[in-house]
């Protein structure tokens, strides 16, 4: 059961409707004038919010005008802010001492200093709130315990430290009760979508809604528990998205119990002549789709964030990186003990066939053998088959093979008493000319590591195998996205889609059914991590995991130009409850990846089917659209001026790529069969592709794009409807058109 | 004629008699730095720390972390074992004799110098050999590495210790956690009811047990050594070990497998 106690100050304001020093858009007015004021009215054209003085400090309205959303209840005002303490006259008003409005460049402040008439309760509130022109307030409250010695301690009780501060108005905005609501919350097994109930409201926090009708599948929704990331409350189905961005706050804040945070039912401490951050940040106000406010998170996080070692001029090699294999080096498909020799040549080649090629190799070393006698990590290196000159020789062959090595750091290795570890596994790193460091147990790196590995490898990069925040990913490049075992589909990684410029790798160790974490890497067009010898266990990805990631990891590459843009959008809109798509809009062609959810409970006796309209697409009138997963072609319908994706048939499988790009080639039929050709190139290749029956391409004819590419119809591979299918990939290995050509049987 | 036959007949009795007995003495008496084990029916319950890879025995929950857990009976025959691991003078013996030296040799007796241990040494346990190097003395002693069930065996008795002296630990009895291996034999009270010395500490020994899953090679390694690493539960423990516990050794290439706190006793069974 919850205690609430308030503290509210008579509110002194001043009236805001001086001429010329009143900003048009906001207007602010105290009744019955600025000195002693009992309400004091804020508003501009998005919203207006009433602010109750007489004998409590309460919120009595918060409108959002362009829909006429009331937030808070009638006849139920809310504190403005809540502080409790064990001070037993706290409950004598808190007078404000201080107001202060400031107008600068469209923005309105207004200032409030508070503390109690009685001086033994130590505590004083201070509250700054700021408007604009936009739906948009922040709040800046903080507490300072301001203990005199002399005074203070000569009490019975006057040892005050501790608090409940809350936001009351926050944490229980409640517009439109009920409804056709539908909100996003976290369970212990991720987050769901489901329809709005008081049970949810009141035992969780939702997140985020989704604003089309109750689907039949929920989407699990990827969220930081971080204090710099948004809440998102969205209310009814008039589409009004709520968001709360804390910058600070020292109220253990995470999204699962917010409410708790806003207004908790435990105390805090506060030390004495400490300050105590309640909220700094920022609530706003959307309408529409949620990805306004989303848009709205993003920017700010990215106009914050620092990209320098995104930027790097070595890193880009490393954007087209998407598969990953992490290794066990004591395997014997990795070193043969007979020959005493590393096999990664061998290895390579062959993962080229099974999975279209590893981008990336953890080589993994020292656990769990390290601890037998003194030899530390960095011992062991030197023991290694030919030491460091033996894995430099590897990194080489590697390098050759277009993989990229990374070694393992083991922070918890510390028998060696090395008096500086970052330094020697930096020197490690450099002589042997790897390409990162895979950070063991770490969920970010420090930037003392930074600074020492920049030192051998300014481009280097990091792996961490736990996800860093906002502020982690500045200098960590690239980590692990690791559940412990996979979770369901859909699923959106929203990092993905804040940082695009982070490449995450999907990772489950003990799972023997991968397919869901594969899709979700496809669908995500995040990284995957094959691995498949657990320190010892032999957990071998199954054959139809190998085709899967094979023909994921073709798309990632042939469209790495698009998949790699910042332009990047979660969860559009689509016309079909059960279908979920993400895109990726390059320069000069647009990825779309697809997941149905119900593929496999489509029925002949129910509507719900996947076919015609899909989703809007904004595209040029002379671009066309090619399914490169399923190497279908995919109609573009235009109706009320607006382009959607159409398909007359069923997807084959729950998963699609639609491609949408110029179209570059030019096919015609000729006596013998066809010829393809690329007018307008003058570089690149006409590939002519093969596929076997699990549909993993191969370049079967590769021309020159300024020759023709002929083919005869006995001579080509078809897919199983008759289509041949033809690439235009330019100079850079991006394939910037596909060609689907009927052929028949 | 009578009489003449029963006095052939008693004395090829007592000859047959002698003969038996003076075998087993001589057996007993003669194996020389080696205890005697006698054989019987014998409760094998060992447990490995699980810290990575799969087992195919029982696998249980503990109250610190959970391990695979063997639990059999059987019965072993009479066999002798080293008294002490092998000693750097008895493993010059052995390079001296036979000319070995390994195909790799990185690593090998790393601690010697110009050919031989350092003055002092001779009687410390050899180390820094892989199971090839073992095995190679073996052969030429006419031995063998002992399988686990008779390592623990000659350690445990049948009473299920944990220590080859009793259920309490006594570091008096055993070198672990020290700053490097002692002689052999340092520790007389922590002998075995058989005997032996040093079961428990000094250098982890090699067992005859050797796998291949078709991907790795890996031993089991018994006994626990004079180094013990703390700090981190990622380690592989190799210091304090009870008669019970075993440790899962991955074999990579000669120059990683040698160690210093590695070493080995043998076996030699009646025939």
């Amino acid at each position: 059961m919850k205690f609430i106690k308030q503290f509210f100050a008579g509110l002194i304001f001043a009236a805001a409707l001086f001429p010329g020093s009143v900003d048009a858009q906001i207007q602010i007015k105290a009744e019955p004038n600025e000195v002693t004021p009992k309400v004091i009215y804020i508003s501009n054209d998005s919203l207006s919010m009433t602010i109750s003085t007489n004998d409590k400090l309460e919120v009595s309205s918060l409108k959002y005008l362009p829909a006429n959303i009331e937030f808070i209840q009638p006849n139920n005002p809310m504190p403005l802010v809540s502080i409790d303490n064990s001070w037993s006259l706290n409950n004598v008003g808190f007078a404000i001492r201080n107001v202060k409005i400031t107008r600068e460049e469209g923005n309105v402040k207004i200032l409030i200093h508070a503390y109690s008439n009685y001086l033994e309760n130590p505590f004083h509130l201070y509250i700054e709130l700021g408007f604009n022109n936009s739906s948009a307030i922040t709040a800046n409250i903080k507490v300072v315990n301001k203990f005199e010695d002399g005074f203070h301690d000569l009490y019975r009780n006057g040892d005050q430290t501790s608090i409940i501060p809350g936001i009351p108005w926050l944490a229980f905005l409640q517009p439109d009760p009920g409804g056709n609501r539908k909100i996003v919350y976290k369970k212990a097994s991720g987050y769901v979508l489901e329809n709005y109930s008081e049970s949810i409201m009141r035992d969780y926090h939702p997140v985020v809604t989704w604003e089309r009708p109750p689907k039949a599948h929920s989407v699990d929704l990827e969220f930081y528990d971080n204090p710099s990331f948004p809440t998102i409350l969205e209310f009814s189905d008039k589409n009004i998205c709520v968001m709360l961005q804390s910058k600070k706050s020292d109220l253990k804040w995470t999204a699962e119990n917010i409410k708790q945070a806003l207004w908790p039912s435990t105390s805090l401490q506060i030390g004495k002549r400490d300050t105590l951050t309640v909220f700094s940040g920022t609530f706003k106000i959307f309408s529409g789709d949620w990805h306004q406010a989303f848009n709205w998170f993003r920017n700010k996080i990215r106009s914050n964030f620092d990209f320098s070692y995104y930027n790097r001029p070595g890193f880009q090699k490393y954007k087209k990186d998407f598969l990953a294999y992490h290794s066990f080096v004591y395997n014997h498909r990795i070193y043969d003990p007979e020959s005493n020799k590393y096999l990664i040549e061998n290895f390579l080649k062959n993962a080229k066939k099974e999975y279209g090629g590893f981008d990336l190799f953890y080589f993994w070393h020292a656990y769990p053998r390290v601890g037998v006698d003194p030899r530390d990590q960095f011992a062991l290196y030197e023991d290694l088959p030919g030491g460091i000159e033996g894995l430099k020789d590897f990194v080489s062959k590697a390098h050759q093979l277009n993989t990229h090595v990374y070694l393992a750091y083991n922070p918890w290795d510390i028998i060696g008493k090395r008096e500086d570890m970052y330094k020697i596994q930096a020197e490690v790193l450099g002589k042997v000319e790897a390409d990162g460091l895979f950070l063991d147990t770490m969920g970010k790196s420090d930037g003392r590591f930074r600074k020492a590995v920049d030192q051998s490898n300014p481009d280097a990069q990091f792996v961490t195998e736990g996800r860093p925040g906002f502020d982690g990913l500045e200098v960590t490049t690239t980590s692990w996205d690791h559940p412990i075992t996979s979770l369901p589909m859909p699923r959106i990684d929203l990092l993905r889609f804040i940082i695009p410029e982070h490449r995450s790798f999907q990772i489950v160790r003990w799972d023997r059914d991968r397919t869901l974490l594969i899709k979700k890497a496809f669908f995500n067009a995040t990284g995957y991590a094959v691995w498949d010898d657990v320190f010892g266990e032999i957990n071998l990805q199954s054959s139809d995991e190998k085709i899967l990631i094979h023909r994921y990891n073709t798309i990632m590459h042939d469209f790495s130009d698009a998949i790699n843009s910042v332009d990047v959008v979660p969860l559009l809109p689509t016309k079909k409850d059960e279908l979920f798509v993400n895109g990726f809009f390059g320069k000069d062609s647009k990825v779309y990846t697809l997941y149905q959810a119900n593929h496999a409970q489509v029925s002949h006796f129910f509507d719900n089917r996947i076919i015609s309209q899909l989703f809007e697409v904004d595209i040029p009138d002379n671009w066309h659209m090619v399914d490169v997963w399923n190497k279908r072609p995919v109609e573009i319908k235009v109706e009320a001026d607006k382009k959607f994706a159409f398909l007359p048939q069923e997807m084959p499988e729950d998963l699609g790529c639609f491609v949408a790009c110029p179209l570059i080639l030019k096919v015609e039929k000729t006596e013998t069969g066809w010829i393809a050709t690329a007018p307008e190139m003058k570089d690149g290749t006409i590939e002519l592709i093969g596929f076997d029956r699990a549909l993993i391409n191969e370049v079967t004819k590769s021309v020159n794009a300024n020759s023709p590419l002929e083919f005869a119809k006995d001579n080509v591979k078809q897919t199983s409807e008759g289509y041949v299918m033809i690439q235009y990939r330019n100079e850079r290995k991006e394939v910037k058109d596909v060609a689907l050509v009927k052929v028949g049987y | 004629m009578k009489h003449l036959l029963k006095l052939v007949k008693h004395s090829f009795l007592i000859f047959a008699f002698s003969l038996v007995f003076s075998h087993s003495a001589h057996a007993q008496k003669n194996v020389e730095g080696m205890v005697f084990v006698k054989g019987g029916k014998f409760h094998y319950v060992q447990q490995n720390r699980w810290r990575e890879g799969l087992e195919l025995n029982k696998y249980e929950e503990g109250p610190i972390g959970d391990a695979y857990v063997e639990d059999y009976w059987i019965d072993l025959k009479d066999f002798y074992i080293d008294k002490t691991e092998v000693t750097n003078k008895q493993f010059k013996k052995f390079i001296d004799a036979s000319g070995y030296h390994p195909k790799d040799n990185q690593n090998f007796l790393k601690h010697w110098e110009n050919g031989t241990y350092p003055k002092g040494e001779e009687n410390y346990p050899v180390v820094y050999v892989d199971y090839w190097d073992a095995k190679a003395y073996t052969e030429w002693a006419g031995k063998e590495l002992p399988a686990e069930e008779e390592w623990q065996y000659a350690a445990q008795g049948s009473d299920g210790r944990l220590f080859p002296w009793g259920d309490d630990w006594d570091s008096t009895k055993a070198n672990v956690g020290t700053n490097g291996t002692k002689p052999v034999g340092s520790y007389p009270k922590g002998a075995s009811p058989f005997g032996a010395l040093d079961m428990t500490g000094n250098v982890a020994e090699m067992t005859a047990s050797f796998h291949d899953d078709g991907m790795h090679w890996f031993s089991y390694l018994r006994g626990g050594s004079w180094f013990q690493s703390y700090h981190s539960l990622w380690y592989t423990e190799n210091g304090l070990l009870t008669n019970n516990q075993r440790l899962k050794f991955w074999w990579l290439n000669p120059g990683f497998n040698r160690s210093p706190a590695i070493g080995f006793r043998c076996v030699k069974k009646l025939q």
